[in-house]
């Protein structure tokens, strides 16, 4: 009896956690996508629309409990906000999407999403915060924040034997953690997770809108996600990080494969969100855009397009891009009036003598040699269907590129930033090199993935020409 | 045609520009072997040079072996298949056990075997003894897995370098002849010193 009234419970926060996120979410993403919160304009299928409501809706909580500081607050203001969204949310659904949804196709996607969803959720709830990040960093910060009460300086940020907890890192994750513990009304090492598996829940729905009945499609779903074990589900934020950077690329190829505006729309959301995950963001972010960028360029965009973007600025999207960047600010303007300075010291004068001297003194090898131990593997099958490529006499592959492109940057950022690093460089690498790569991991096969299901849909690649014997 | 310009001829034919990309790829994919083979990733060097060769030596490319090559990167190289059994062990548990994940989820404070056991300890200590502040000792302030653990499983009791309460060692505690020994566990003893 008391595990059916568990299951309940647990069902009933989920669901509870999600109407909210919805509602606050559509705040944001009803304009965004259709320029008003009640009728369609946009051509999107309500599966795409999802996982960009909810990131408006994480990014929104945020960003009331960052205004307003206390827990009890926000939530009572976010509570009432989500209301008013949901309720604008349900009337756009049932004059919009209630038809569709009972398509069998759109069912069988949407039971896919369930179906996944609750494959992962066993390992993200069931093991308790145990690794060393997730308890001394990221789940510590929503332990203070929740028994503070508030995200504010009462939460202990400036107490000195706290220092060791990386206290600069962004909250919004943490923050979710410390509302729903502040709901239960208790703290516990287990159920804090499920702010991680909510954050989960809208990569793996994109993921699911690219379902297609082929073996690129079985590659994509067999390693994106469950390769990125166990930092998906153990605490640590570099999971979901790779997960949210590979699924803005692949939003990005289908943008420049259909020109769908909710793609693009999506792509650049998820590569915001990254921002909000973990500081890395901000390199896999700058990376991210500069390859969109310079792939856009080269495909000749947007003349190839059935519908050519006007190249006057949608003042529309310029505002909610400015109200999704709020909280970024409001944090980083904490950080700076609260003394939570980055351990890197980043752009100091100190940093610049760190990396003269150890350009000079072979930590270079050293640190390209751990991260080259860590993505060996992806660089191989990269390698492997490169020549592939080239075997069957197709021309390079041009939509993987953004992915090389950004992937390979963000490992040089990353050896940047171990070249500057005020820490012992060996014990930096030996404690951070594994997981910061996955996110290089992700990106490369993203690019695998590209080649491969090019391949696949090649007609010459069926029908080869002999190569010629030796 | 004379027969040295029938072999010219016959060369020039062999080493069309395909051919010679084909060779230069081939040498860089021995160097990019050899790195891997240094580096200790023997699997992938041979994968790669097998792969490259027996692609060579077929009558035609054949996407067949792309796909059998990329089946058996996924084999031999990636976690996914850790993942896998994760999941599958985490399912089974659940199916055996169902109040269990639900219990841990939905019940305050569970969770904290996890921790090393002298930190284990001092909770148990900090719950027994209503202390309000504490320290550590120098030998436990020593050991920073110790120092982390204790100060967010502890919190929001805050560490304090003014709290009477002391955590040590159990065989440092004769290193503090001015305190009271308010009580002991395994591994660890709280002592008062005002």
């Amino acid at each position: 009896m008391s595990t059916a009234l568990n299951l309940l419970r647990l069902v009933g926060l989920t669901a509870a956690a999600l109407l909210y996120l919805v509602g606050l979410g559509w705040l944001i993403a009803g304009p965004l996508l259709h320029g008003n919160f009640l009728r369609r304009k946009m051509d999107s299928l309500l599966i795409e629309e999802f996982p960009l409501i909810l990131l408006g809706g994480f990014i929104l909580n945020f960003g009331i409990l960052l205004i307003f500081q206390k827990l009890k607050l926000s939530l009572i203001i976010g509570g009432v906000l989500a209301l008013i969204g949901l309720f604008l949310f349900i009337l756009y659904l049932v004059r919009n999407h209630i038809q569709k949804l009972r398509n069998p196709d759109s069912l069988n996607k949407w039971v896919g999403v369930a179906f996944f969803v609750l494959l992962l959720a066993g390992p993200i709830l069931s093991n308790a915060l145990y690794d060393w990040d997730a308890r001394s960093i990221w789940f510590f910060h929503a332990k203070m924040i929740y028994f503070a009460g508030s995200i504010g300086l009462e939460a202990g940020w400036q107490d000195p034997t706290v220092v060791f907890s990386q206290l600069d890192y962004p909250k919004m994750i943490p923050s979710l953690a410390s509302q729903i513990m502040y709901i239960m009304g208790f703290w516990n090492e287990y159920l804090p997770k499920l702010s991680l598996f909510l954050v989960f829940i809208p990569p793996t729905v994109w993921l699911v809108t690219f379902a297609r009945k082929t073996f690129s499609y079985a590659f994509l779903v067999f390693l994106l996600p469950f390769s990125l074990f166990p930092w998906l589900w153990n605490g640590y934020m570099d999971g979901l990080l790779a997960f949210y950077f590979c699924i803005a690329l692949l939003l990005f190829d289908r943008y420049m494969q259909k020109g769908r505006k909710i793609d693009l729309v999506s792509s650049i959301a998820c590569t915001l969100f990254l921002l909000y995950i973990k500081n890395e963001g901000n390199l896999a972010l700058l990376v991210l855009f500069f390859a969109f960028a310079v792939y856009a360029i080269i495909s000749k965009w947007p003349i190839r397009l059935k519908t050519r973007p006007t190249l006057a600025i949608n003042w529309r999207y310029v505002i909610i891009g400015v109200v999704v960047l709020i909280p970024f600010v409001i944090w980083s303007f904490y950080e700076k009036q609260w003394g939570l300075s980055n351990d890197l010291g980043l752009g100091t004068q100190a940093s610049f003598q760190r990396l003269a001297l150890r350009l000079s003194d072979g930590s270079l090898e050293l640190i390209t040699e751990k991260l080259f131990k860590y993505i060996n593997a992806s660089l191989m099958l990269l390698v492997l269907l490169l020549v592939s490529n080239l075997l069957f006499k197709r021309p390079f592959v041009r939509e993987s590129l953004p992915a090389i492109i950004a992937t390979s940057l963000y490992v040089l950022g990353m050896g940047l930033v171990y070249l500057i690093t005020p820490h012992d460089l060996v014990w930096h690498l030996n404690t951070s090199t594994v997981r910061v790569m996955e996110l290089a991991n992700g990106g490369f096969m993203i690019a695998c993935y590209l080649i491969l299901r090019t391949l696949e849909e090649d007609p010459v690649v069926n029908e080869p020409k002999p190569i010629g014997r030796f | 045609m004379s027969v040295k310009q029938e072999r010219s001829s016959k060369i020039r034919d062999f080493f069309t520009p395909y051919r010679i990309w084909l060779g230069v790829v081939f040498i860089l994919l021995v160097g990019w072997a050899i790195i891997n083979y240094n580096h200790g990733h023997r699997v992938y060097a041979l994968l790669i040079i097998a792969f490259y060769l027996v692609s060579l030596l077929l009558p035609k490319p054949s996407f067949t072996l792309v796909l059998v090559s990329v089946i058996a990167y996924m084999f031999l190289s990636s976690v996914s298949l850790s993942a896998f059994a994760q999941v599958r062990k985490t399912i089974t548990d659940a199916m055996e056990h169902p109040s269990q994940p639900l219990n841990n989820l939905l019940t305050p404070h569970t969770g904290l075997e996890v921790l090393p056991e002298p930190v284990q300890q001092m909770l148990a200590l900090i719950e027994e003894h209503k202390i309000t502040s504490y320290r550590l000792s120098p030998q436990m302030s020593a050991d920073y897995h110790i120092v982390q653990r204790i100060v967010e499983s502890a919190w929001p009791l805050r560490m304090s370098e003014q709290a009477t309460s002391v955590f040590t060692a159990i065989d440092e505690t004769g290193d503090f002849p001015a305190c009271d020994l308010i009580d002991q566990a395994e591994e660890v003893s709280l002592v008062n010193c005002p």
